[in-house]
């Protein structure tokens, strides 16, 4: 019996065909996946058998899923553990050098792969994200943080003042 | 097909489904009030004393905060921040972004950047604040002073746990009063801050309706109103540390109870009042209780400790001690019905005197699983129980048999062996046991603690297999109590001490061998409740001292030594030892021809040693009178110059005595050299009877 193919519609319109076990990186494909075929395959209907499975994304485009497949594609034949309890060892983890390298794009496509992958729910993409924007605060002042990510200074000097007053006792030493 | 399937269309829950932004979260002048959070986020695991990490910890607040409605999806940026492409990230996962910075002062930066992301991280810098120095103590101290009115936020509001457990002795009560009106507090803190008092305790838990657990260990004047306090506003309170209620009467105990349905452990010890009606309230309207420690209740009695075993089904811990009406029968089934201890991981009926073989027996059966056993100063139970214990096999990692006076190599040897993941035993007092249960626990390969005091049957052969058994750097061995072991020398513990990196405490009071000034040097200060003499045979080595003493005894042992400089110290010893004696009574040598023999030979070994090793030109005489000092009973000042000198003596790698102690070693068996005792003794025997042999 061969596999049934999925197509991936993304929100302009282009459609992706991958292989079920890419596609099952993203668990709200999975879930979908799993409703729409039964583990345990029917031979009943084989008219459908060679129809291929459309599955919309409304909310992601074509150049952000093509770089999410790719991903996903790098991931397939690798099980990520899904257990919530090392979540400290993996919170301290260093950011993969793949991924590393994979997520060096531009800000805009940074956070528009970080919301893909949080819609999709593809969990190890999305900290993966996260930890290279955190990588991007780290270490830095206030103004180089609003430098890196484009922000205005909002405080009046008082309320910039005041802030620090009040939390430099939390600082490290 | 349907093109929404019926799954969380998020990874991090169904952020959409958050209704409008009613908080306000965006902006807000620096003088308007931070929203309330006001939805019941408190996570179950949250008050699990057993997660207690930072991260995880991090990771509830987010949820809770993103279950809560306190982040929306609305953005925020809506004065500044319109242009930054980091705009379309929505608060959660910024939230999740910022859950990676890991150092104070990056959350900090994060603050000062807008308002927007200020409103965001301000609770991960306060929901625990961590006060774990002075300095920070005195500046969050400063803050908390400020009227609520004029900070930027009203940070009592985003405090969820308070623990002033790092820097007790600066707490005071105008301290803790700064934060009243903390009324999300979820957890109280505040161990050994024995300078509270129960009023300012009390006033913290008014209005804290969250409040799930309080830790009051080594808090004095523990009264009602704090009961009372946690009775009314803490429905759902897991969790209460209070040793120490002396003062607590019944009512309000009883009160806490009743009130408090989701109490899962309850540290009630030394509280007179608990009585079975205590401990049947208890069983009646928590159902859920894990750990129940009632040290010290003496009130309590079989009825109610029974209804206690066959009702509480998730009962992993209890503790009881010094109650005199607690036995097998506690255990026993009247209606028939088999008691099920199957959660039951740690067990503790220290000095409760009618805990026979027959009880133990009884609840080892019923709990199979037991990882903790505690049953110092059961002074009834024998090797039966021992045998007992011995069943749980595997489970077994702490044991404390102190003062079981009855017990045997023959029990202990059987427990030991088939509990072969032990890592902590206790058999102090037990002074039947020898060398054959330290035999037994040399082959223990996760052993960490190894409690021996006054084992006094114990010997030098006994510690050298534990060291011979060693894994060196794999070696788990950490503290080891050998006070009043009195036969141990020094030989073996330097042996243990190499073999055992880990090892990090040692005590040795009362040795003998080892109270002398250049070892007692690294030695811990005796407590000074000590009384003199007990002060003057205090041995402990910890930490810092025991790397010391490491090297010490490396050097006295291994280092080859600088010539020039021993044989200076040689003279000098000599020098000392002889000054002002003219002779020696030789009654003692004229009448006894072997030990005139003994002084020949002696004095031959150190001519040898002195005179042609070391290159020096003692007059044979001056060795003679020395010798004879020696061998007669000594003035004590001498004593440690006279033990150094043997230690030279015994060092030297060239002497013949180096091949001997090697091969003691390999042996397992002393060095006799190290037994110095006074000179007449078997020491100088030893000595002649096989050196002479060897030597010629």
């Amino acid at each position: 019996m061969t596999e049934r193919k999925i197509i991936i519609i993304t929100s302009d319109g282009d459609k992706f065909p991958v292989e079920r076990k890419v596609a099952e990186k993203s668990i709200l494909i999975k879930n979908m996946l799993k409703n729409l075929l039964p583990a345990e395959e029917e031979e009943e209907d084989d008219e459908d058998e060679d129809e291929p499975i459309e599955v919309p994304t409304q909310n992601v485009r074509s150049a952000v899923m093509k770089n999410i497949l790719e991903w996903c594609d790098h991931y397939k034949d690798y099980n990520f553990p899904d257990d919530e309890q090392d979540d400290d060892s993996k919170k301290s983890a260093p950011i993969d050098a793949w991924d590393k390298n994979f997520l060096n794009v531009d800000q805009e496509m940074l956070y528009e792969i970080i919301l893909a992958a949080n819609y999709l729910n593809i969990k190890p993409l999305l900290n993966a994200g996260c930890k290279v924007v955190a990588e991007m605060i780290r270490g830095k002042s206030p103004e180089e943080i609003r430098k890196t990510f484009n922000i205005v200074n909002d405080f009046t000097p008082e309320e910039e003042a005041a802030i620090r007053r009040e939390n430099e006792w939390a600082e490290d030493r | 097909m349907s093109d929404q399937p019926n799954t969380n269309s998020s990874s991090l829950g169904s952020m959409s489904s958050l209704g409008s932004n009613p908080l306000g979260i965006s902006v807000k002048k620096s003088n308007e009030r931070a929203p309330a959070l006001d939805g019941t986020g408190s996570d179950e695991e949250m008050n699990d004393p057993d997660t207690d990490n930072e991260q995880h910890a991090r990771k509830l607040l987010l949820r809770s905060r993103a279950r809560n409605g306190s982040i929306t999806s609305e953005s925020g940026y809506t004065s500044s921040a319109t242009r930054s492409p980091i705009a379309v990230l929505p608060p959660e996962i910024l939230c999740v972004i910022f859950s990676y910075l890991n150092s104070k002062s990056d959350l900090i930066s994060v603050a000062l950047t807008c308002r927007y992301w200020a409103n965001l991280i301000i609770e991960l810098i306060w929901f625990r604040p961590g006060i774990s120095s002075r300095v920070i103590f005195e500046r969050l101290g400063k803050v908390m002073a400020i009227p609520r009115t004029q900070t930027a936020w009203d940070y009592r509001k985003y405090i969820k746990r308070l623990n002033l457990s790092l820097v007790p002795h600066l707490v005071t009560n105008e301290y803790l009063s700064l934060f009243s009106g903390a009324n999300h507090l979820e957890r109280i803190t505040l161990v050994n801050c024995s300078n509270i008092s129960h009023e300012h305790i009390s006033k913290i838990i008014r209005g804290c309706h969250r409040l799930q657990s309080i830790d009051l260990t080594g808090v004095k004047g523990i009264q009602d109103d704090i009961y009372y306090e946690l009775a009314n506003n803490c429905k759902r309170l897991q969790g209460l540390y209070a040793p120490g209620s002396f003062q607590v009467s019944k009512a309000a105990v009883l009160a806490l109870i009743s009130s408090c349905p989701l109490l899962k452990r309850v540290k009630l010890s030394d509280c007179n009042n608990v009585d079975d009606e205590v401990v049947d309230q208890l069983v009646q309207h928590c159902p859920n209780l894990v750990e129940i420690d009632l040290h010290g209740c003496e009130k309590v009695t079989n009825k109610s400790l029974h209804n206690l075993f066959s009702r509480l089904e998730f009962l992993k811990e209890f503790k009881i001690s010094k109650n005199a009406n607690i036995s097998y029968e506690c255990f026993e089934s009247k209606t028939g019905a088999q008691l099920c201890l199957d959660k039951m991981r740690i067990l503790d009926f220290t000095q409760c005197l009618n805990i026979t073989d027959r009880a133990v027996e009884k609840v080892i059966k019923l709990a199979p699983k037991l990882r903790n056993v505690v049953l110092s100063k059961c002074t009834a139970i024998t090797d039966a129980s021992l045998r007992a214990i011995a069943t749980l096999g595997k489970n077994l990692h702490y044991v404390h048999l102190g003062h079981c006076s009855n017990i045997t190599d023959f029990g202990a040897k059987d427990l030991i062996k088939s509990c072969y993941r032990l890592q902590y035993i206790d058999l102090a007092c037990c002074t039947q046991l020898t060398n054959e249960t330290v035999y037994e626990l040399s082959q223990l390969p996760r052993l960490r603690r190894i409690g021996l005091v006054k084992c006094a049957q114990i010997t030098d052969e006994g510690i050298l297999a534990l060291a011979n058994n060693a894994r060196n750097s794999d070696d788990t061995l950490e503290r080891v109590h050998l006070s009043y072991c009195m036969n141990l020398t020094i030989y073996p513990i330097y042996r243990l001490l190499k073999a055992c990196p880990k090892l990090t405490h040692i005590s040795l009071t009362g040795v003998s061998q080892f109270l002398r000034p250049d070892i007692t040097q690294f030695c811990r200060e005796p407590p000074q409740e000590f009384n003199l003499h007990q002060k003057s045979i205090f041995c402990v080595f910890s930490g810092e001292g025991v790397a010391q003493l490491r090297n010490h005894l490396l050097q006295l042992f291994e280092t080859p030594q600088d010539p020039e400089r021993e044989a200076a110290e040689l003279l000098d010893i000599i020098a000392a030892v002889i000054e002002g004696v003219d002779d020696v009574n030789s009654a003692l040598f004229s009448a006894d021809p072997i030990q005139r023999e003994r002084l020949r030979v002696f004095v031959d070994t150190l001519d040898r040693f002195i005179n042609e090793f070391h290159g020096l030109n003692v007059p044979r005489a001056h060795l003679e009178l020395f010798g004879r000092c020696v061998f007669t009973r000594l003035p004590a000042e001498h004593v440690p110059r006279i033990q150094r000198f043997f230690q030279l003596l015994q060092n030297h790698p060239h002497h013949p005595q180096r091949a001997r102690q090697a091969n003691a070693g390999l042996r397992g068996r002393p060095e006799p050299r190290q037994q110095l005792r006074p000179p007449e003794t078997e020491l100088f025997q030893t000595i002649d009877d096989d050196e002479v042999m060897e030597d010629l």
